[in-house]
């Protein structure tokens, strides 16, 4: 009797069948976990663990099933919290709570091109002595490559039914299906496999024998394939371009998107101000509630994107290869060659690379490397540095042969590398040497097409999340800044006594943002800001930059423009210090210019990645921890680059 | 633990007899075992035999069939029992069989013709059976729908004999005979 | 931890002894004994044990990925810049680092 325990999604009645999907990473799991539950995958973490869950559901034999995708492990000796998970969950014994409850069935998979390996994970999984069946999968595969296998022959040496199943083939699939509606006839061995190591080799070579089993040959294709991408000059330079290729992808093929998504949410918002009476009414509809989605979506066209660029780099196995030729790198910084693909990923947006760290086995490489990835300069930085570099650097000087706009900003993202590296480093040392430390090892697997259905699920589930869960933090900071920025209300008769013109649009929305909630904290906070040479003004921006760093030069332009409609970019300029000692003098000087550009390099200015860690973790310690350790840091860094620039402009 | 079980792991594993759960068939593919009922053995598997716990134990040429004693159950003897193959297997020229390579054959035939070739045959409505076992020949008596089918009987035929030459290499050959046609049933002596 | 988990940690791993008639697998292996990390590109090599300071629960993620005594193992490449290296075992390929690799023990004969 299962009992079904989610998070959220369809309630299935007690009495549901549970299988739960198991073997080693690469074994083909994802895409039979896809095949047989389509895109109703519904994902959440474990409870208490920062491992991702993945659960489906299917009809076996006309029933109702559900399906859990079970981590990839190579045993059930568990060495990363992923595996624990694993062998909890066939724990029959145990159900730790209800929080792993034990399937009705296990699922397990054999890449038949590695059986003499996988089948150590079978032996393990028997031991469990629940009702097991056996997938083989890459049966093409092994063809391939000269080697062959006898299903029948296995499933007599095992004592478990044998299902090959070739990718993509639906009546395999089926036959599954059928096989999962009788689960009560399925055959166990009469004794179970040895575990003791001395006569593991013996009982796997005596099984393989009995399947006729012909091992396959080297993978030519791959070999092959390897010999240029990991290549010691020719791999580096291959691997270089395919990272320039990545980020070229994001910024061309992705801004005309983003544009359209803003374009439509702009009119959205035009047409909500024009179709509601009530002022207020649609002034919060169109700029809190539709702007506050659009801001949202506005990030979906470039995160989709990454996501199928990761997706077909992982399903065609080079990512591994990557992290193979960085790892030397990593591991300097007291990482691995996986976090790369993380940090790479964050450069076009965090919370991706946020994700993307659910490869790491290790916890302790996953908490440094999710604190480490919101340093990378991400693609909502580069308005803000657009903006603030043109302040400060005219657009004729040179550095050199470059253009001196352009090395700030390459300077800008050589800062955030680095900068991320040394969280890295830290985050990594604090996290100590845990009791059973995790070696490091990757299996580097032979490279393969992946199949559509499994990139546009994985695309598809990466979006989904974040909209859902991202969305509501951004939708909700964004109404609260709206708020914050628009009320007290100023009726008329309050713009009269102030000495303004109702009419006049610009002073009035000048004034109400002088006025506004926002303001009194802007100028509340300022002991804290005014060190850095930060007035009121800036404050409010770089608040309200916290939902999202965009929000900034928009902030930004509000107030300016207010000041002057017409040439918002001078009034930035020649914006004046309005009280305190500075009174007169000039707002954006140099060192402030740059003490902006320093702060946010390093604060962690965006919900979207407040919300993913606190998913991706399970708690919310951790996106509290980074919040709070990057904004003293930044507050550190831009004050010292501020009197560093005072000193020498 | 000897020195030699360290060096290379005997290749054994279990299998299940069709229609008979008290019995086991430990193939060992890459040891040539003296056929027939095992009488006396090394070790630790000498001791289940004498005790009873294995009530009887049949070498064929690349697999020991043992059979528990009533109410013994594998789960329990299991692990036991592999251990004592095991180390049995490094002395090999201490096992003592009657050597009676008839009955083995026989055991032999039985088990294929119970097997996938058995079903094979029965979801076509057909049928087979021995009817003599002999010095290495065996004779086996086509039924049902395969009686008067020649094109079946000639593959079948080498299926059997393949299936039955796969477990027991001594084998001469499958002599078949149509249902009903009488044949003195020669024992072996 | 699970019941199963903890007979699992249980596993000791003894040495592969090349020759016949060696002694049980406690006795130390001899010293200069060569290691995977010895092993350079296109070179093979038997694996027979760990070295006594590979923590045991090291040794049995190694047994489990195919490095057990006993099993080929051919040393594919090396990273650009030394670390880690590709191995052939088991008819897979895994990377390994060479503070791991220098404790799996191999005959290169």
């Amino acid at each position: 009797m299962s009992h079904h325990h989610g998070q959220s999604g369809a309630r299935v009645a007690e009495g549901t069948r549970r299988f739960a999907l198991v073997g080693s990473p690469n074994s083909g799991k994802t895409t039979l976990f896809n095949a047989l539950t389509g895109l109703r995958a519904k994902t959440g973490n474990y409870p208490g663990v920062t491992v991702a869950r993945y659960e489906g559901a299917t009809t076996a034999g006309g029933d109702t099933v559900l399906i859990e995708d079970l981590p990839g492990t190579y045993s059930l000796d568990p060495i990363s919290p992923d595996e624990v998970i694993v062998s909890e969950m066939v724990d029959a014994h145990e159900s730790y709570d209800g929080r792993r409850p034990t399937p009705d069935g296990l699922v397990v998979l054999l890449d038949a091109t590695a059986l003499q390996r996988s089948l150590t994970l079978l032996t393990h999984v028997l031991h469990t002595e629940l009702p097991t069946i056996v997938v083989l999968t890459f049966g093409d595969d092994l063809a391939r490559r000269a080697g062959s296998v006898d299903a029948a022959g296995l499933s007599a040496a095992l004592g478990l039914r044998v299902v090959p199943i070739v990718a993509g083939q639906r009546s395999s699939v089926t036959l599954l299906r059928e096989a999962l509606a009788e689960v009560e006839e399925w055959p166990a061995p009469a004794v179970l496999p040895p575990l003791e190591p001395s006569e593991l080799g013996g009982w796997i070579r005596s099984v393989l024998t009995r399947a006729s089993y012909r091992p396959p040959d080297v993978d030519a294709r791959t070999q092959r394939i390897d010999a240029v991408l990991l290549h010691p000059v020719a791999g580096t330079a291959v691997f270089f371009a395919t990272m320039f290729g990545f980020f070229q992808t994001i910024f061309t093929l992705a801004a005309p998107l983003q544009a359209y998504v803003e374009q439509l949410f702009g009119w959205l918002g035009g047409v909500a101000s024009e179709r509601i009476a009530v002022p207020w009414v649609a002034d919060f509809v169109s700029e809190a509630l539709i702007g506050g989605v659009g801001g949202v979506l506005v990030f979906l066209p470039q995160i989709a994107l990454l996501f199928v660029l990761i997706a077909v780099l992982e399903g065609v196995g080079y990512l591994s290869r990557a992290a193979f030729l960085m790892d030397r790198v990593m591991g300097s910084a007291g990482l691995e060659g996986r976090s790369f693909v993380s940090l790479l990923s964050s450069v076009a947006c965090a919370v991706p690379g946020i994700m993307a760290t659910r490869s790491l086995p290790s916890e302790r490489d996953r908490i440094a490397t999710m604190m480490a990835a919101p340093l990378m300069t991400c693609a909502a930085r580069l308005p803000v540095y657009v903006l603030l570099i043109s302040m400060l650097v005219p657009a004729d000087a040179r550095f050199g042969p470059f253009g001196a706009q352009g090395a700030v900003m390459f300077g800008m993202y050589l800062l955030g590398a680095v900068s991320a590296m040394t969280a890295g480093w830290v985050f990594a040392k604090l996290g100590g040497r845990k009791q059973g430390a995790i070696p490091f090892y990757m299996e580097m697997p032979s490279y393969r097409f992946p199949r559509p259905a499994t990139i546009a699920a994985a695309v598809w589930e990466a979006c989904v999340a974040f909209v859902k869960k991202v969305g509501t933090i951004i939708m909700v900071t964004t109404v609260l800044l709206w708020a914050l920025l628009n009320l007290p209300l100023q009726s008329d008769a309050d713009l009269v006594a102030a000495g303004i013109d109702p009419a006049d649009e610009v002073a009035v929305s000048s004034h109400v943002i002088e006025q506004s909630y926002a303001a009194d904290v802007g100028r509340a906070i300022s002991p804290v800001f005014e060190p850095l040479g930060f007035d009121w003004r800036i404050n409010i921006g770089v608040l309200s930059s916290l939902a999202a760093r965009e929000v900034f030069v928009a902030t930004l332009g509000q107030v300016a423009a207010a000041e002057n409609p017409d040439d918002p970019q001078a009034a930035l300029a020649e914006m004046t210090v309005t009280s305190g000692p500075r009174t007169g003098e000039k707002l954006f000087t140099p060192p402030v210019v740059i003490a902006l550009l320093v702060f946010f390099a390093y604060a962690l200015q965006c919900m979207s990645t407040v919300g993913v860690l606190r998913r991706e973790t399970g708690t919310w310690r951790w996106p509290l921890t980074a919040f709070g350790y990057l904004f003293v840091v930044a507050w550190v860094m831009a004050f010292l680059a501020s009197r560093v620039a005072g000193a020498v402009t | 633990m000897t020195a030699a079980q360290l060096t290379a792991p005997i290749a054994l594993h279990p299998e299940a007899v069709p229609g008979t759960p008290a019995e086991l068939r430990w193939v060992l593919p890459e040891l040539e075992l003296p056929v027939g009922r095992l009488l006396r053995a090394p070790g630790a598997l000498g001791e289940l035999l004498k005790s009873g716990a294995i009530e009887s134990a049949w070498c064929e040429p690349h697999a020991l069939r043992i059979r528990l004693r009533a109410g013994l159950c594998w789960r329990e003897y299991g692990a036991v029992v592999r251990s004592a193959v095991c180390a049995a297997t490094d002395e090999l020229a201490e096992w003592r069989t009657d050597q009676d390579a008839d009955t083995t054959l026989r055991l032999v035939v039985a088990d294929v013709l119970a097997g996938p070739v058995g079903d094979y045959l029965a979801s076509h409505g057909g049928g087979l059976r021995a009817t003599a076992v002999c010095d290495g020949v065996v004779t086996v008596a086509f039924g049902g729908r395969c009686v008067g089918c020649t094109a079946a009987t000639v593959t079948l035929h080498h299926r059997v004999e393949a299936a039955i030459r796969e477990r027991y290499p001594a084998l001469r050959r499958v002599v078949a005979t149509p249902e009903g046609a009488m044949e003195p049933d020669r024992k072996s002596s | 931890m699970t019941p199963l988990a903890a007979r699992l940690q249980e596993r000791r791993i003894h040495a592969f002894s090349v020759r016949v008639g060696h002694a049980p697998s406690d006795e130390p292996l001899p010293g200069g004994q060569r290691s995977l990390a010895h092993l350079r590109p296109h070179e093979s090599a038997r694996v027979v044990g760990y070295s006594p300071e590979l923590p045991a629960s090291h040794a049995r993620r190694l047994f489990d990925l195919g490095f057990a005594p006993g099993a080929d193992v051919y040393a594919v490449r090396r990273a650009p810049l030394l670390d880690p290296s590709i191995y052939r075992v088991a008819d897979g390929q895994v990377a390994l680092r060479r503070s791991l690799a220098r404790h799996v023990l191999v005959d290169l004969s």
